[in-house]
């Protein structure tokens, strides 16, 4: 592994991501940071980009004469405007002008109440009193603590600090900066809207998160269930589960994406037990336990042997139905992370299940994540055991490929439930995409 | 410093006393073979500048446009290539200011170091790029393969990710992989050469 490419990790990661057109409006800014008067960031990223840059050059077309080159820019350009500017449908405008001031007339007669708490500054605050007859609220910095609104159909908010945003309505409010994640789960909740700067998003019924940064970039996260995304033209795009969408400013359009601002992840590790209490995309993924049922020396350890720590796209109790028919052995594990050996002597992997260890054939959408080594006594005369993770390195080890973490992984050995647990290993990960 | 001296075979744009004397009369056919000569570094100047290929891609042809009308300015005694390079950078500033911004962060103030610092190590981007064609020889099939898809097919990752039975995000994975190995030959190259 080159010093450099390890030194300067993150800035490869978000070269990478920029090179892949995958970066959020936030990753980009970091980058930007991050090679700002640092010549050898600088010159990592320059180096980098070449790399790319080759690898895309070896593809193009030279164009022949300056002519060509001309031709190609204006095809360029109508490209671009063909693909930002859809025509609107005069009879769609019409009937969308219509529905508004039908809705507005509506509002206009609906007492709404919005009742807020804030979980961090302010013990209770009312932000939206009863106004009979006035839809709106006016427009509201939220500088610190966060804020929980309950809407009247049911619809529960979370307003992240330094956010700007706007209750338009019973059960729509629009966010012009910031960070909030909704959760609808009664049926009068069902078409919720969030306006973003860069289109409305529409719940069907669902828990989402959306993020406009200054840029007025917008994204939106679902986290269960399915949104409609509506760009500023009134296309709609639906979005399911695990999906995420990005629209920068330039480009109205919304765009999925990989990514998420690693501050719209802390937010959501930190909301997870409090705001999506039995989201079991949530819980599995952020807190994932591995548990080795094979016994050492010791009551469940000390283990002699290293191993690796395997995520399998399918889940573990799907793929090894029939080698471990018992479903119960896989309740309290990861649902997508095993620990595997390699039995040198036979050649094959091996999965340790109780006393035994069962054969299994490796599939290409494996990854072993980390190695975990055998148990040795520290210094101070306790057991334990060392961690590698690859996230910088990468590989194939006997037919798995190793490392390549794109998401930030954290894995303590020996510890589960939040206490020491010899033998257990627990996975912190905010969200993983298989 | 670690400094190498460039052949003219490798770079056929930097020019040696011996192209002045060889250097044909102004008129569109030099223009042409300089402009063939100098389109990728020119294209690979840029798209540090801007690393989108969109942006970059709209840039280089408006460029190409520029460098077409100004030939008559171009004195036959510089490095068109970096004569070049030059104007693309005022081209990718002229673009900023007036339309829009780029990569976010991008501003006007970090293009200037990029392109500074990009100045400075032109001849070891150079080299670099030499190295590279050797390490992509070492790639393995399935490598270039997925190489072959995403950049020469211009296949988008699920594409290629459905064509490979595998996720999205295994084959961003595996670029990702792929450039470190390129980076990482092309670091090997550049030592053994300082050696010899």
């Amino acid at each position: 592994m080159s010093r450099l490419l390890k030194k300067h990790a993150r800035l490869v990661k978000l070269v990478f991501h920029v090179m892949d057109e995958t970066a959020t409006a936030a990753q980009e800014q970091e980058l930007s940071d991050l090679i700002r008067k640092d010549p050898e960031a600088q010159t990592v990223y320059l180096e980098l980009i070449d790399i790319h840059s080759n690898l895309v050059l070896s593809a193009s077309l030279i164009p022949a004469t300056p002519s060509d080159a001309l031709a190609q820019t204006s095809e360029i350009r109508k490209r671009r405007n063909a693909s930002r500017k859809k025509p609107v449908n005069k009879r769609m405008l019409l009937l969308a002008t219509t529905c508004l001031f039908l809705i507005c007339s509506t509002l206009s007669y609906i007492g709404y109440r919005v009742y807020s708490k804030s979980s961090e500054t302010a013990p209770t605050e009312m932000i939206a009193q009863e106004k009979a007859g006035l839809p709106q609220v006016e427009q509201r910095m939220l500088e610190d603590g966060s804020l929980e609104l309950s809407f009247p159909t049911g619809v529960k908010v979370l307003i992240a600090p330094e956010s700007l945003f706007q209750v338009t309505g019973n059960n729509s409010l629009s966010l012009t900066q910031g960070m909030l994640f909704a959760r609808v789960t009664t049926p009068t909740g069902k078409g919720f809207t969030v306006d973003t700067p860069r289109g409305a998003i529409v719940d069907l019924g669902t828990v989402f998160g959306v993020e406009v940064d200054e840029t007025k970039s917008s994204a939106v996260q679902v986290f269960k269930g399915k949104v409609e995304l509506v760009d500023s033209v009134g296309d709609k795009i639906s979005l399911s589960e695990g999906e995420t969408m990005f629209a920068e400013t330039s480009v109205n359009d919304w765009q999925p994406t990989e990514n998420v601002s690693p501050r719209f992840l802390t937010a959501v590790q930190e909301l997870n037990e409090t705001f999506f209490p039995g989201i079991s995309y949530l819980r599995s993924t952020k807190v994932t336990f591995i548990y080795r049922a094979t016994a050492g020396e010791l009551q469940n350890g000390p283990v002699n042997s290293p191993s690796y720590i395997m995520f399998s796209a399918t889940s573990v109790a799907e793929r090894f139905r029939e080698t471990v028919p018992n479903p119960n052995h896989w309740n309290s594990q990861a649902a997508h992370f095993v620990e595997v050996r390699f039995n040198e002597s036979t050649s094959k992997w091996q999965l340790p299940v109780k006393n035994e260890s069962i054969d299994f054939t490796p599939v290409d959408s494996d990854v072993l994540i980390a190695q975990a080594a055998a148990h040795e006594k520290n210094e101070a005369g306790e057991w334990s055991r060392r961690v590698t993770l690859w996230e910088e390195e990468s590989g194939t080890i006997h037919g798995i490929r190793y490392g390549d973490q794109m998401d930030e992984l954290s894995i303590h050995p020996d510890w589960f439930s939040d206490k020491p647990d010899m033998g257990d290993f627990m996975i912190i990960k905010n969200i993983y995409y298989p | 410093m670690y400094t190498r001296n460039i052949t003219r075979q490798n770079y056929p744009m930097s020019q040696t006393p011996d192209d002045k004397e060889v250097m044909p009369p102004r008129d569109h056919c030099p223009f042409m073979r300089y402009y063939s000569a100098a389109y990728p570094h020119v294209y690979r100047y840029i798209y540090s500048l801007i690393p989108r290929k969109s942006d970059a891609d709209e840039v280089m042809q408006e460029t190409s446009v520029v460098l077409w009308q100004k030939f008559e300015e171009f004195q036959p005694d510089r490095d068109f290539t970096r004569w070049a390079c030059g104007i693309s950078r005022l081209v990718v500033l002229e673009v900023l200011r007036k339309q829009r911004r780029f990569i976010v962060g991008f501003d006007e103030q970090l293009i200037k170091e990029l392109a500074i610092r990009r100045e400075e190590r032109y001849e070891l981007l150079e080299l670099r790029q030499e190295f590279l064609e050797e390490c992509k020889e070492q790639l393995d099939q399935q490598d270039l393969n997925l190489l072959d898809l995403y950049y020469n097919s211009q296949e988008s990752a699920q594409d290629a990710a459905e064509k490979k039975g595998c996720t999205r995000r295994n084959i961003y994975q595996r670029l990702g992989t792929i450039r470190k190995l390129l980076f990482q030959c092309i670091e090997r190259k550049m030592s053994e050469d300082r050696e010899v």
